[in-house]
């Protein structure tokens, strides 16, 4: 299958390397109008315009690798001339983008739409999902995500895209706390209500660089999330607390390492006939060596493609509905008013 | 490939009286020079890690050589005694039925809360992770009466096991578990038990006569896409590297096979199996040196060990156990392993 991606920064970087090695697909163009001298690939085309990428090369996936601004406009072109799309989260700037891109995706049917949530697909994440759906442990009764950067140096972080308003739509929150929220659904479903907080405590920027979340479902779960660029230390932190046993998912394997080795606890609540010390039962760490989230993502997609079959997971159904949960709490935060749980679900499109 | 770290929740002393053990070791000496080095002719063998031949003795047992392999490090026996004879030394020899009647019932309850109950957890949480729904599985080795006990305890649709050792009869005698059956095969004969989806292997790829054939069989009884979940002692552990010969966990029959990581992992990839896990959760090697740096205070051990073990407090002691699981350096080791699919 013939692919380009569009938008060469950090992500497209990363598709490259996924495509490249992955049998099936070649990479038949790059597009980025800021190409950087240095990186760009030798070994196929460079545009400077989405559009005529697309048209020159039709190939069979777009890859939206574009900072969010773009993201509506690309996505929509490449399903319009037939082309299948992966694309990067966020699925645009807001509610209303993710909105066009599916109204584009319900004409064309044959088409299949992926969004880039790779965290289900870190080994840690896959393991704890697996012991949830197994229900050996018992159902979910809370869950608890803190994801965080360093923010790294000031002005590099003040002047990125990702914090300029009208490019990006959202601060912290979007740009990183939507894997977290991405993650509280893929373990406990739908959540009906949300209660949101924003700051912009530290950085000089238009966007938030705190966010707080909760959200409840009608099975009484709880989430809560903390997503922020001022935690100074890369984190990545899920907890799940499940009748039987609590999960925690600490560290992320990536590409520098500096969310520290990924891993696994499971803990047991202890049985009634278990003398361990109260408050102290037995743990097991699992640490993982190896992220094949990115290619376990895109070869989900392609076999969807192959086999002709829906995508189930990451999908634009999911894009919307994280998005809604996103929307809430950034209309929470402009209005002036008490702070009251609103509810999501079914704001955006049936 | 992953690896598992476990907290330190009881000591060694727990599950093995030293009183006993000493007592068991004494037996067993007497056992293996009076019974198994006249029973049979023992055969040479390479390595049964990486099959090299390229060897040399560095100690020796009851009578028995231990070599090190010059290419993987794993430290094994050879010549070594005919499988039959080994079966007839657990069957019969007075340090097995000591092990079997003094020792395994004054330690049941002690077992069964910390190796078996956690074991047991493993198992069926690498089941839901990597093979759902399985239906048969094999076990294989002795002493897995309080595993297939807690297996069975702990999961109400449990799987069909057929226990296969050879003294199965005798460990299971009296006892009645749903979907377990006993049935004593050997090695050559597992395949006709198949296609299983799980084949449980602990501690016995250390005191196995024939690893090869083993191994072998693991992969002709399993359906595609099946698990061996394995456990051995590895000569590649903190404990067995610095105490070596003076090991209280080396001697034979029980300790023909001292695989190092390298070994280990090349055993099992001859034979065609996914590494998913590699572990070393082991929680007594450093109380092991401990105790043999303190009875035998005379003996040449490196400065920096016999300081830490003599000076630092238990806090320290359990730092550096968590250190050496989670950087695969504990002699118990244990695998998930799959055949293709």
């Amino acid at each position: 299958m013939k692919t380009v991606i569009i938008g060469y920064g950090y992500m497209g970087q990363i598709r490259k390397q996924v495509v490249d090695t992955m049998p099936g697909l070649k990479l038949c163009g790059i597009c980025d109008p800021f190409l950087v001298p240095g990186l760009i690939p030798g070994d196929c085309a460079h545009y400077q315009d989405y559009r005529d990428a697309i048209d020159d090369v039709r190939p069979d996936i777009v890859f939206v690798c574009t900072p969010n601004r773009y993201t509506p406009d690309v996505c929509i072109y490449a399903l319009e001339q037939g082309c299948h799309v992966f694309c990067e989260k966020p699925p645009g700037r807001n509610l209303t983008d993710i909105q066009r891109i599916i109204e584009v995706e319900q004409k064309h049917p044959d088409l299949k739409l992926m969004f880039g949530f790779n965290h289900r697909y870190h080994p840690a994440i896959v393991e704890a999902k697996a012991l949830v759906e197994a229900g050996r442990l018992g159902r979910i009764l809370w869950i608890r995500g803190v994801y965080g950067k360093s923010g790294g140096r000031g002005k590099e972080f003040e002047a990125s895209w990702r914090n300029d308003l009208a490019i990006s739509g959202g601060g912290i929150l979007l740009d990183q706390g939507v894997h977290m929220l991405d993650l509280f659904r893929f373990f406990c479903g739908e959540f009906q209500e949300v209660l949101g907080l924003l700051s912009t405590a530290f950085w000089n920027v238009p966007v938030e660089d705190n966010a707080f979340v909760v959200l409840r479902n009608d099975q009484g779960q709880i989430a809560q999330l903390h997503s922020s660029a001022t935690l100074w230390k890369h984190t990545f932190r899920l907890e799940l607390g499940l009748e039987k046993a609590y999960l925690i998912v600490e560290g992320l394997l990536s590409k520098t390492g500096s969310y520290g080795r990924e891993k696994l606890i499971i803990g047991h609540r202890p049985g009634d006939d278990e003398d361990t010390a109260l408050g102290n039962p037995r743990e097991e760490i699992v640490y993982f060596d190896k992220d094949l989230s990115w290619d376990f993502q895109v070869r989900e997609l392609v076999n969807c493609i192959k086999d002709s079959l829906p995508v189930t997971d990451s999908s634009s159904h999911d894009a919307l509905r994280v998005m809604e949960v996103i929307d809430a709490i950034y209309t929470q935060a402009q209005s002036k008013g008490p702070l009251v749980a609103v509810s999501i679900g079914n704001r955006g499109m049936q | 490939m992953k690896t598992v770290v476990v907290d330190r929740d009881f000591l060694e002393l727990e599950i093995k009286p030293y009183a006993r053990l000493e007592e068991y070791r004494r037996l067993t000496e007497e056992d293996v020079r009076g019974r198994l080095l006249t029973a049979g002719e023992f055969t040479p063998c390479p390595c049964p890690g990486c099959r090299s031949t390229a060897s040399r003795v560095v100690f020796e047992k009851s009578g028995m050589a231990y070599l090190e392999c010059d290419h993987c490090r794993s430290v094994y026996v050879s010549p070594r005694p005919p499988e039959e004879a080994l079966v007839d030394f657990y069957r019969n020899s007075r340090s097995a039925r000591f092990w079997r009647e003094q020792i395994l019932p004054e330690t049941k309850e002690t077992r069964r809360a910390k190796v078996f109950r956690p074991r047991a957890q493993w198992v069926l949480n690498v089941l839901d992770r990597y093979r759902p729904g399985a239906r048969l599985g094999i076990v294989v080795g002795y002493h897995n009466g309080l595993l297939v006990e807690e297996l069975a305890r702990q999961e109400s649709h449990l799987f069909h096991m057929i226990v296969t050792n050879a003294i199965a009869d005798i460990e299971f005698r009296g006892s009645e578990l749903p979907n377990v059956t006993i049935r004593p095969t050997s090695a050559s004969a597992l395949p006709s038990l198949g296609p299983a989806d799980i084949f449980l292997a602990f501690d016995i790829v250390d005191r196995c006569a024939d690893v090869e054939a083993l191994v072998a069989a693991a992969q002709a009884t399993l359906a595609p896409g099946g698990l061996l979940l394995a456990s051995t002692i590895s000569i590649s552990g903190f404990d067995l590297q610095v105490l070596w010969d003076r090991s209280e966990s080396i001697y034979p029959p029980e300790r023909l096979n001292l695989l190092s990581t390298e070994g280990l992992i090349a055993l099992f990839e001859r034979h065609g199996f996914e590494t998913l896990e590699f572990s070393t959760p082991g929680v007594l090697d450093v109380e092991a040196v401990q105790r043999v740096i303190h009875k035998q205070p005379e003996a040449p051990w490196p400065r920096f060990i016999r300081y830490v073990v003599e000076k630092r407090d238990e806090d320290a002691m359990n730092g550096l156990q968590e250190y050496l699981q989670k950087y695969r350096l504990s002699s118990f080791a244990r695998m998930v392993l799959r055949k293709p699919r």
